[in-house]
């Protein structure tokens, strides 16, 4: 007999009994492990499923941000060539207006030494023309046109106004009585006696008269007192020249410069 | 020449009897439980597992889903009674390698009292899934008259599954014995190698025979109830080749 049925029921309850210790000692721990893992494992799933819901939210603002900052760079990089070009038509503006005043200034300085050299020209042009006219006048002196000039002298001295006449001779008692007769030349003996009867009939019989030379009157005679002068020579007359010429030419400056 | 390790008689008080195939039984069962408890003592819930508790997991895993294959259904109910029955004829053929070791399964008595089990795990789950009025009322279906047809198929398969893994772990034990006789050198470590393949294709197809008798029977009483709905994410399909196959 193949069968023993005692050995049949024995093994059915081992089995039974194996079936329940595997159970406990082996299913049972398994399949909890293995339920707590996949349970562990999908919540870190989820998880990474949220984190990268939110990782991509967090793309998505960071990308708009970096729009928006793009856009504000872009903004920011025209305002910038706008404001440059700007402070560049400035300094343009500024570096003209300089030009121009350097350019005004030297023309101002240009035109002050233009003056400077003019006025200076009219001034050396007065005196060459004062030093030839008086080279000239020099040259031309002698004593026969000292005796003329002489003569035209003791006329004026003769038609002197009298409150001239007083103040000479005021100036006269002033120096003690005494005057100085200057000519361009040594003057004859008539002549000198002349003017000194001229000059007494004039201002005083009792006074004294002394009688000098100077070159520097070209030709003609001068009286000189103490305060007061009294002359008809080339020499006066051309200073005076050349002082009306210097006024001359001051009041033409006075009115360009207007 | 004898057949089994029922005769190997070790004690005896009065009626009972503990002989070699109950000892063997004993032996395995011992070391199933002892590697499990070792396994499973420390059992690691993270990402990072022992090799031990890997290989257990990837057991226990292929097993939850070679049952989901063939029952279409949460395995985890079937899982402890065709698990058992696999890794205890699995083990019971790869103690083998161990010299002075018997497998039990050389016993008719105990692949006889495994069919009985399979036999009886078919109206446990049956009446577990359906009630017990519902599970006997398909004995009686389509009429009264084929109740002794489907008692005659249930005995039938019991008596298929015990002497199909008997016949073959008894014909791999004898080859074993007469190969030794007759060439003793290498050839019979052949042979021994593919007892070892065949006592695994064995278990396999025991637990997979088992499991399709629970699901069939359950089945052919649900699909009375509702209408077939044919279509690839239906269950039917396997159960269907697998229950073409047995019967």
């Amino acid at each position: 007999m193949l069968i023993d049925w005692f050995t049949v029921a024995a093994q059915i309850v081992n089995f039974l009994i194996l079936v329940a210790l595997l159970k406990h000692f082996l299913y049972g721990p398994i399949i909890a492990a293995m339920t707590a893992r996949e349970v562990r494992i999908e919540a870190n799933l989820s998880e990474a499923r949220q984190k990268r819901l939110k990782a991509e939210q967090a793309e998505a603002s960071l990308n708009n941000r970096m729009r928006e900052i793009e856009q504000q760079r872009q903004g920011m990089l025209i305002e910038a060539g706008r404001q440059a070009e700007a402070y560049k038509r400035e300094l343009f503006s500024q570096a003209r207006q300089e030009v121009d005043e350097i350019r005004r200034k030297w023309a101002a300085s240009l035109q002050q030494e233009r003056e400077i050299f003019l006025k200076d020209l009219k001034q050396r042009l007065v005196r060459e023309v004062l030093a030839i006219s008086g080279q000239t006048l020099r040259e031309m002196g002698n004593v026969e046109l000292e005796k003329q000039l002489i003569e035209v002298f003791l006329d004026r001295l003769r038609l002197l106004a009298p409150e001239e006449q007083e103040t000479i001779r005021e100036s006269v008692k002033d120096q003690g009585g005494g005057l100085l007769i200057n000519t361009a030349f040594e003057l004859p003996e008539e002549i000198r006696k002349k003017i000194v009867a001229a000059v007494r009939s004039q201002f005083g019989v009792d006074l004294s008269v002394r009688f000098v030379t100077s070159e520097k009157l070209l030709a003609g005679i001068e009286l000189l007192t103490g305060s007061r002068k009294l002359a008809w020579s080339m020499g006066s007359f051309l200073d005076s020249l050349g002082e009306s010429v210097s006024e001359a030419f001051q009041e033409l400056e006075k009115s360009e410069q207007g | 020449m004898e057949l089994g390790l029922d005769h190997w008689v070790l004690c005896r008080w009065g009626p009972v009897r503990l002989n070699a195939t109950i000892l063997y039984t004993w032996l395995v069962m011992a070391v199933l439980v002892l590697l499990s408890w070792l396994a499973t003592r420390r059992l690691s819930t993270d990402e990072r597992v022992s090799p031990w508790q890997n290989l257990l997991e990837v057991l226990v895993g292929s097993m939850k889903e070679q049952i989901r294959q063939i029952t279409q259904q949460d395995p985890e109910p079937f899982l402890p009674f065709i698990g058992t029955l696999f890794i205890f004829i699995s083990f019971s053929s790869l103690l083998t390698v161990f010299p002075g070791y018997h497998p039990p399964t050389y016993s008719l008595s105990t692949t006889s009292a495994l069919a009985v089990c399979a036999l009886a795990a078919v109206p446990f789950y049956g009446i577990a899934r359906q009630g017990l009025r519902a599970y006997l009322g398909h004995y009686l279906a389509p009429t009264v008259l084929m109740l002794p047809f489907h008692i005659i198929s249930e005995l039938s398969r019991t008596l298929s599954l015990s002497v199909r893994l008997f016949g073959n772990v008894m014909s791999g034990a004898l080859m074993g014995t007469i190969l030794l006789a007759v060439v003793p050198l290498f050839f019979p470590l052949v042979m021994q190698l593919l007892e070892l393949l065949i006592g695994q294709i064995q278990a396999f197809i025991f637990a997979v025979l088992a499991t399709v008798y629970i699901v069939s029977a359950a089945q052919a009483h649900e699909e009375k109830k509702r209408p077939r709905v044919k279509g690839p994410d239906t269950g039917n399909r396997e159960s269907d080749e697998y229950g073409g196959k047995v019967i």
